[in-house]
């Protein structure tokens, strides 16, 4: 057998030192012959990460648990904040539906009874838009409270989170720690050549530091897409039939007054072409607007973004262009080919509606890192189930974005064509046929590789305001007495945590002042 | 006396706040007032009374601490609590001798003032548990963008408890008045030089009156939750066993105590 022992990343960007920090600590140990993995990024000086990625999903949390990076880390260093929900404004024209959350904690009392279908009898709580409901969440976020008490808020109540993060200090804090705490070895240098055989990639050639062996290759070399594209020829596979997006215009705008209270969710403005983003961090907020050229022009879209910036903050400094990122939807036909993996941008690119490029950059490197192959000898079947596991996720976050447009009763031309069957993957569309009859159900998305589960949908369809019937589907509801008191327990718990928990800004003074 | 003023997320943004686990202001207590609310948990730790009519005072529900040869025997005498560093590290015997803390004992240096059915939260401004919010370990009573921190949340939410036990107490000791379910309790403490003493004062229930209720009135404070509370009172008397016990750290312990209701 040809054992697998070394690792060549190309690309130090947060795909890069995320999947050199998975591979590293889940293999830190040497084999029975003594030998360890190695793993080296090569990380090139001249280029510089695209850095928008700064929304985390949860599942950061287990990620960096992982690697080994402490919360209190990520706040000290990446300027991060917590995340507990998206919160999406002006999806709809009505007025009372101009806005609603997509929270990360899941419904009261979920574990036993799903008490959606309850909801949509309007008899309970109906007055109240559902995640509202049916989640104490959305409270907590318009209130500007933090997800838990404190530091150590093991032992108490702590509401589901992820993170908000300077994308800049994230990237040196994994590089600081794979290299001084995970023996990930690092070469600061630009990949020149890619070598390959019928093999797949032999090793690659750098500017200063030579050639770099390695029996697998990852490429995290972000759009350029050296290994995937450039040296084994995988191509695209176009979805911009389905999620019309192709620009991103992006400003940061430091806050007025350091200390004021931070969002804890982020925020998602439906605009003419598209939606801006606006991510709180500690000294600043990130914002940026994607839309669609094809529907809107450069100067239009610079002054709807300059629009969302001057009514944040009057005397905000608007430069005379933004910088813009342009993209075209889609993903690898194939995410592994020979002894190449390819992760992050290099990988495809969804714009940030969901958060949805982190937690793919982290279930793919953990997937790697989990099934990573002994040997050469069995490599092509992990890379087949890598490659239908990888596609599946892809395509269900398409679909599940795709759901956020399509509900929309916005008439631009933009969010008119949104709304074209057929723009709206089958399967999709399927679905929302069956739920004009019944609620969205656990088992419509029950794949052990489903990235959005059943509960996300909820949020989004029925936040959307999606009508449903449910007439026929009424004949199942049998427990309306334990349903009521989900409601119930959801009031109280929200009035318990909002008598109690610290504002955002005052959980990070308390992990910022912490010794 | 502590000078209480309106605590304001403006004026006091830097004010930080130390805790002592020895609750030490109350030291020299040997009565202390007490919710409604209270009862279940104190009367498993503390004799739990009514005091008796005062001309200037109404009657009022309290929990016995200490008397004044001891002071509050549940705080420990050896600590200052003017001197206690920051980050005090209590041994076992430094700490609060109980398991449980009266809630006008547990929100000091906080108080409340109500008005116009909404709570605002005062404090007492000479206290020495104040810090300013730079020192060692202290936790701050607002966030740097003006919110409240967990820490005045929660004294928030003791406060409120306090207030809405303390108009329950009123209530009760009402109705205790008016079913004339109260009898004087006259204590004996016998020292271990030898002296005793007689102390009086209080009010503790009526057990032969309490016998006495018809079923309608016995139902009726069922229902209304005070039967469960008169029990509470008369079980807690038991505790001034554990008062007892906890002279024996003196120079003079009490070795015996006698306890007798006058029933009226």
């Amino acid at each position: 057998m040809t054992p697998i022992d070394s690792f060549v990343v190309v690309g130090g960007g947060t795909a890069g030192w995320l999947t050199a920090g998975l591979l590293a600590a889940s293999h830190s140990l040497q084999n029975e012959n003594g030998k360890r993995l190695t793993v080296t990024v090569i990380e090139s000086d001249t280029v510089h990460p695209i850095g928008v990625g700064e929304g985390t999903w949860p599942t950061m949390r287990s990620t960096l648990a992982k690697i080994g990076i402490a919360e209190s880390e990520v706040i000290k260093h990446a300027s991060a904040t917590f995340k507990q929900a998206s919160k999406f404004v002006d999806w709809h024209t009505h007025q009372e539906r101009s806005s609603y959350y997509h929270p990360f904690s899941a419904p009261q009392g979920s574990a036993n009874i799903d008490i959606t279908p309850y909801w949509l009898t309007n008899k309970y709580e109906a007055i109240q838009q559902y995640a509202q409901a049916v989640c104490f969440q959305p409270t907590l976020c318009d209130q500007g409270l933090a997800p838990k008490l404190g530091v150590n808020a093991k032992q108490s109540f702590s509401a589901n989170y992820g993170f908000h993060l300077d994308a800049g200090k994230f990237i040196t804090l994994l590089r600081n720690h794979c290299t001084n705490n995970l023996g990930v070895k690092h070469i600061v240098d630009d990949v020149t050549d890619v070598v390959t055989s019928v093999e797949g990639i032999n090793y690659v050639t750098t500017a200063n530091s030579g050639h770099v062996y390695g029996d697998m290759f990852v490429d995290c070399s972000g759009f350029s897409a050296l290994l995937i594209e450039k040296a084994l020829k995988v191509s695209m596979v176009d979805a911009s039939n389905v999620l019309f997006s192709d620009s991103a215009l992006v400003h940061q705008l430091p806050y007025a007054d350091t200390h004021q209270p931070i969002a804890c969710h982020t925020l998602s403005t439906a605009q003419e072409a598209g939606w801006i983003w606006d991510i709180g961090l500690q000294e600043r907020r990130g914002t940026g607007y994607v839309y669609s050229s094809r529907y809107q022009s450069g100067e239009e879209a610079t002054a709807t973004l300059s629009r969302y910036i001057k009514a944040i903050d009057t005397n905000a400094e608007i430069p005379e262009s933004f910088r813009k990122i342009s993209y075209k939807t889609g993903y690898r036909e194939k995410f592994w080919e020979k002894n190449c993996v390819s992760i992050g941008l290099s990988s495809g690119f969804l714009e940030p509606l969901e958060a949805s490029s982190l937690m793919l950059i982290e279930q793919s490197a953990s997937q790697l890192a989990e099934q990573l192959p002994a040997c050469r000898e069995v490599m092509p079947h992990v890379a087949k189930r890598f490659n239908a596991s990888l596609t599946y996720k892809w395509q269900r976050t398409i679909e599940f974005l795709k759901l956020h447009y399509l509900l929309s009763n916005r008439n631009e031309a933009f969010w008119l064509a949104n709304k074209a069957q057929d723009s709206i993957p089958e399967r999709l569309q399927l679905l929302l046929e069956e739920w004009q009859y019944r609620p969205v159900l656990d088992s419509d998305f029950s794949g052990i590789d489903e990235v959005f589960s059943a509960q996300s949908y909820r949020y989004i369809l029925y936040g959307m305001a999606h009508s449903t019937q449910v007439s026929q589907y009424a004949r199942s509801l049998t427990k309306h007495e334990l349903a009521s008191k989900q409601f119930q327990l959801n009031k109280s718990l929200i009035m318990q945590l909002t008598e109690r928990l610290p504002s955002h800004r005052g959980l990070i003074d308390t992990i910022l002042t912490a010794q | 006396m502590p000078t209480y003023i309106t605590l304001d997320s403006k004026a006091h943004k830097k004010l930080a706040i130390r805790v002592d686990k020895n609750f030490g202001h109350a030291a020299k207590f040997n009565l202390v007032s007490l919710g409604f609310n209270e009862i279940a948990t104190i009367s498993g730790c503390m004799p739990v009374v009514v005091t008796t009519d005062d001309t200037n005072t109404p009657q009022k529900l309290a929990a016995v601490v200490g008397w004044p040869e001891f002071g509050n025997l549940f705080c420990s005498d050896t600590l200052e609590a003017d001197n206690l560093p920051a980050n005090k590290h209590y041994s076992d015997d430094e700490q609060w001798q109980g398991h449980a803390v009266p809630l006008s004992i547990q929100t000091y240096p906080f108080n409340y003032a109500i008005e116009k059915d909404k709570l605002t939260v005062l404090f007492d401004q000479d206290s020495s548990l104040f810090t300013a919010n730079d020192s060692a370990s202290p936790s701050p009573l607002f966030a740097s963008d003006g919110s409240p921190s967990a820490t005045l949340k929660q004294y928030r939410s003791m406060l409120a408890n306090l207030a809405s036990g303390s108009a329950q107490a009123t209530a009760y000791v009402k109705a205790l008045l008016e079913l004339e379910l109260l009898s004087p309790l006259s204590i004996t403490l016998h020292f271990k030089n030898g002296d005793t003493r007689e102390s009086n004062g209080l009010m503790t229930i009526n057990e032969e009156k309490l016998a006495q209720l018809d079923a309608n009135t016995i139902h009726k404070l069922h229902t209304q939750g005070l039967l469960v509370a008169i029990n509470a009172m008369m079980l807690s008397l038991r505790q001034y066993n554990r008062l007892v016990q906890l002279t024996r750290r003196a120079e003079n312990p009490i070795v015996k105590i006698g306890l007798k209701t006058a029933n009226l």
